[in-house]
């Protein structure tokens, strides 16, 4: 019997065929555009661009090393005792961790280093407006701090997600054996969280090394490999080198994610995704050294994440006037038409990626997850690409990959909005996948058993089931577009400009006020679509 | 044949989960699947509902191949173990979801259809009810009733009762054995307990290692299994030798004698209710299982002798 053709296989087919193809022009092609740019020099293949670039920035590369690697460890350090703390503490104000952590996740880059500079600077609020001190602030500590403290909401919300997963009942067949609390935790807790650790470790570590923007802010004369592949592009256009330093920097990358999956990592992305599972009832109540120690920890990052809010809003409204300082609007009244637009700009931007992200990633997840599909782990591998390689990296890719034929889109509009799109593609593929795991293969095979065509299986029973990871994402990939700058800030022209930029513009040039004052709108505007998107969420149980 | 196996074998990855499996389904007839977990029955239902393709062997449908016929389009229709019944759908969603395929399909019709198939299974009164909130057994119905409106040629039952306490299991065996009479339906029920399968079914095929070992009438698959799987399988059986013979011996066929027969010491009896077992320690060194119904005349101690005759 011929098998008939319908219509809506094609349409099927087509679909999937043109996202396979974005997959490949807009994350595949960058990316090997920059290993083809270090490696092929006027069209034949060499190794003089590496065996120039490599040794020249060896002590960068030490550099990038010890600071991410620095600033990693003193993350997870701290988000480790503080997500112990909102999992088990006997006490109420454990209730307020998890806002306060997603909270500070939705800050704008380079706030703590914004923060930093207005309280310990040189005209520091601290050292010299109440000490008296001039002090030199900037060097690699202020790096590692302020890295470390940009990274510790997420870690801890990565090794919650993990600790909330984690079987109560383990727990509690470790108390009936008779471990005490503090030995529940040595003994089962924490070789369980192993996996979620090296989650959050392994992220920490990609953004760290990728963040060019922290050592040029506050680094002084300590350089990293980052900020010398950003001026290498920047300041010297200098493409090949700027490929050489961003491969450089996916090494240590690459190892750390090797480690990682060797040594029981699971299968999908490091710690996105695994968060909707329901809370079961607390098997442990933290006491003794180890519970002061997680409170005492908890306490201080809260302190400081207040330090820090306080310390920019006061820097947006306050001016010194010789003597003191006082209130002000005038850094309010004084933002141009310009920066409202670059504001305007990052939100359009955010909901469009966000949007397309999320439904591209989720659709995605479902192919990659429940049909035979040719090349299912290397597309898999291809969505996973933007997650694991460093911002600069995916940056200059495009930079390399689109300007010149057959698409040179350098400069416009849509490129800085694809690249938003596909840098959070990860996001929504994983987001989709988790939640499939609660959709039981047999409802699509009852939709089929009940004559369903497969699209009419897609839009009947798959999309609707997945509407929640779709907005979930959309939330995440709002908030991550709003706030990222290290992989647009190469592609963006003056027309194109978001806010992100501009701040980190503002803050190069010392304008600390302004700086502050667009840090505090982008906060704003960001929590609000996140209440926004949780309340839509809730609503619908 | 109404419906027909032929020679079916399927193996996920090098394992193999089918082996050679033949199977003839009469129109109208029950024909059950029972077997351990594990088994290969599973994946034979799967086989003939479209979900998965077997790699050798044909599945013929009132004559027809239907081998590489997609689940959309073959005639027969799953009722699933944890039902699948559309969560952001509501019951009558749900029972009306396959008419919308039809060629014919009208609103008007299609409403008259669900109520029939509601009043069927006695759902009635929760066509808008949200399938999330109804009960197991609720949600049962409802499964059978979207099943049932396509007028399938055969109907597919996956274990539907495991999720089912003891009870209602049995209310609604009963139910599902009168629509079937009712209907003239054709059906393949998937099962591993060995009680269902003999209650409802025609016939039994009973599976093991991905074969079917004995396919027959209920009756003659417990009295006369031609396997020593499939008698253990559908029953406690006792494996008797007697003048170098073993035979195979159901415990409700063993009683105690005044003299002759085989002797032996009662080593434990436990009590089920309408019926006690007594294991009963024989000379010739086998433990052998006697049923025996509970009245005042017949109660041993455990110790006492007894002497053991069989049935014929």
């Amino acid at each position: 019997m011929m098998k008939k053709i319908r219509y809506s296989e094609i349409i099927e087919w087509a679909l999937f065929c043109a996202s396979v193809l974005a997959v490949l022009v807009f994350i595949v092609w960058p990316v090997a555009a920059v290993l083809r740019e270090s490696i092929i020099v006027d069209g034949t293949f060499s190794i003089q661009l590496l065996a120039r670039v490599v040794p020249a920035n060896s002590r960068l590369f030490v550099n990038s090393l010890f600071s991410a690697g620095a600033a990693t460890l003193l993350a997870v350090l701290v988000a480790l005792p503080v997500a112990l703390y909102e999992r088990y503490s006997r006490f109420r104000f454990k209730k307020l961790v998890s806002p306060l952590l997603l909270i500070t996740m939705i800050s704008p880059p380079f706030v703590s280093s914004l923060a930093y500079i207005v309280l310990f600077g040189k005209r520091g609020l601290v050292t010299y407006g109440l000490l008296g001190l001039k002090l030199d602030p900037y060097g690699w500590q202020g790096v590692v701090l302020m890295q470390a403290l940009g990274e510790i909401s997420f870690a801890a919300l990565v090794l919650i997600a993990a600790l909330r997963v984690m079987d109560f009942r383990l727990l509690q067949a470790s108390r009936d054996l008779g471990a005490s609390v503090n030995s529940t935790i040595g003994r089962v807790v924490l070789p369980l969280l192993i996996p979620g650790i090296g989650a959050a470790g392994f992220l920490c570590l990609i953004k760290s090394l990728a963040d060019f923007g922290t050592p040029m802010v506050i680094g002084g004369n300590f350089s990293t490999l980052a900020t010398e592949a950003y001026m290498a592009v920047i300041a010297k256009g200098d493409l090949g080198s700027s490929a050489v330093l961003s491969i450089m920097l996916f090494v240590p990358a690459a190892i750390a994610l090797f480690v990682y999956r060797k040594t029981g990592g699971r299968s999908t992305q490091p710690g996105i995704g695994s968060a909707g599972f329901p809370v079961s009832e607390t098997p442990l109540e933290l006491r003794g050294w180890l519970g002061g120690m997680c409170f005492a920890i908890t306490i201080l990052f809260a302190l400081v994440m207040l330090a820090q809010f306080i310390t920019i809003v006061l820097a947006a409204l306050t001016v010194y006037n010789g003597s003191g300082y006082e209130f002000t609007g005038e850094y309010f009244r004084a933002l141009s038409l310009d920066r409202w637009l670059c504001v305007l700009r990052s939100v359009w931007y955010a909901v469009v990626a966000g949007i397309c992200a999320s439904v591209i990633g989720v659709y995605l997840a479902y192919y990659i997850e429940r049909r035979n599909i040719c090349c299912k782990s290397a597309l898999s591998f291809a969505v996973s690409l933007p997650y694991i390689i460093p911002g600069t990296l995916f940056g200059i890719g495009y930079v390399l990959a689109f300007n010149k034929a057959p698409l040179d889109i350098t400069g416009t509009t849509f490129i800085v909005i694809v690249n938003c799109i596909f840098r959070s593609l990860t996001v929504g593929e994983q987001t989709g996948a988790a939640a499939l795991i609660n959709v039981s293969r047999d409802l699509e095979n009852a939709a089929l058993d009940l004559g369903a065509s497969r699209l009419r299986v897609l839009v009947d029973i798959v999309a609707p089931l997945l509407k929640n990871a779709v907005a979930v994402s959309f939330v995440n990939t709002f908030t991550a577009t709003m706030m990222s700058v290290g992989a647009i800030i190469f592609i963006i022209s003056p027309a194109s400009k978001v806010a992100t930029v501009e701040l980190f513009d503002l803050l190069n040039s010392g304008n600390y006020n302004d700086a502050a004052v667009l840090a505090v709108i982008l906060t704003l505007i960001t929590i609000v679509v996140n209440i926004a998107g949780l309340k839509f969420l809730g609503s619908k149980g | 044949m109404y419906l027909a196996l032929e020679n079916i074998a399927y193996s996920y990855g090098k394992k193999p989960v089918l082996t050679d499996v033949s199977l003839d389904v009469a129109k109208g007839e029950f024909v059950t699947l029972l077997g351990p977990s594990g088994c290969g029955k599973t994946t034979l239902l799967k086989i003939i509902g479209g979900f998965i393709e077997q790699q050798q062997g044909v599945v013929r449908l009132e004559g027809l191949d239907i081998t590489s016929l997609a689940p959309e389009r073959r005639p027969v229709a799953t009722v699933f173990q944890n039902y699948a019944l559309f969560p952001h759908m509501t019951v009558q969603e749900n029972v009306g979801y396959g008419l919308k395929f039809r060629k014919d399909y009208s609103k008007t019709s299609a409403r008259a259809q669900i109520a029939a198939a509601l009043a069927l299974v006695g759902m009635s009164d929760f066509r808008d009810r949200n399938v999330v909130k109804l009960s197991g057994g609720q949600q049962q119905r409802v499964a059978l009733a979207r099943a049932l409106i396509l007028q399938p040629k055969v109907l597919l039952l996956d274990e539907p009762f495991s999720n089912l306490d003891a009870k209602l299991r049995v209310a609604i065996r009963a139910e599902l054995k009168a629509i079937q009479q009712q209907l003239g339906l054709t059906m393949v029920f998937v099962t591993h307990d060995q009680e269902e399968a003999l209650s409802l079914s025609d016939r039994v095929a009973v599976m093991n290692g991905g074969r079917i070992l004995q396919t027959a009438a209920a009756k003659m698959i417990y009295q006369q299994p031609t396997d020593g799987f499939v008698a253990d399988f559908v029953g406690r059986v006792n494996r008797i030798t007697t003048e170098g013979q073993t035979r195979l011996v159901r415990p409700e066929d063993v009683f105690p004698v005044a003299t002759g027969g085989l002797q032996g010491v009662v080593s434990a009896k436990q009590y089920m209710g309408a019926y006690s077992i007594y294991f009963v320690q024989t000379v010739n060194g086998g433990m052998v299982q006697m049923d025996v119904r509970n009245c005042d005349d017949n109660d041993w101690a455990v110790g006492e002798q007894l002497n053991l005759a069989i049935r014929e």
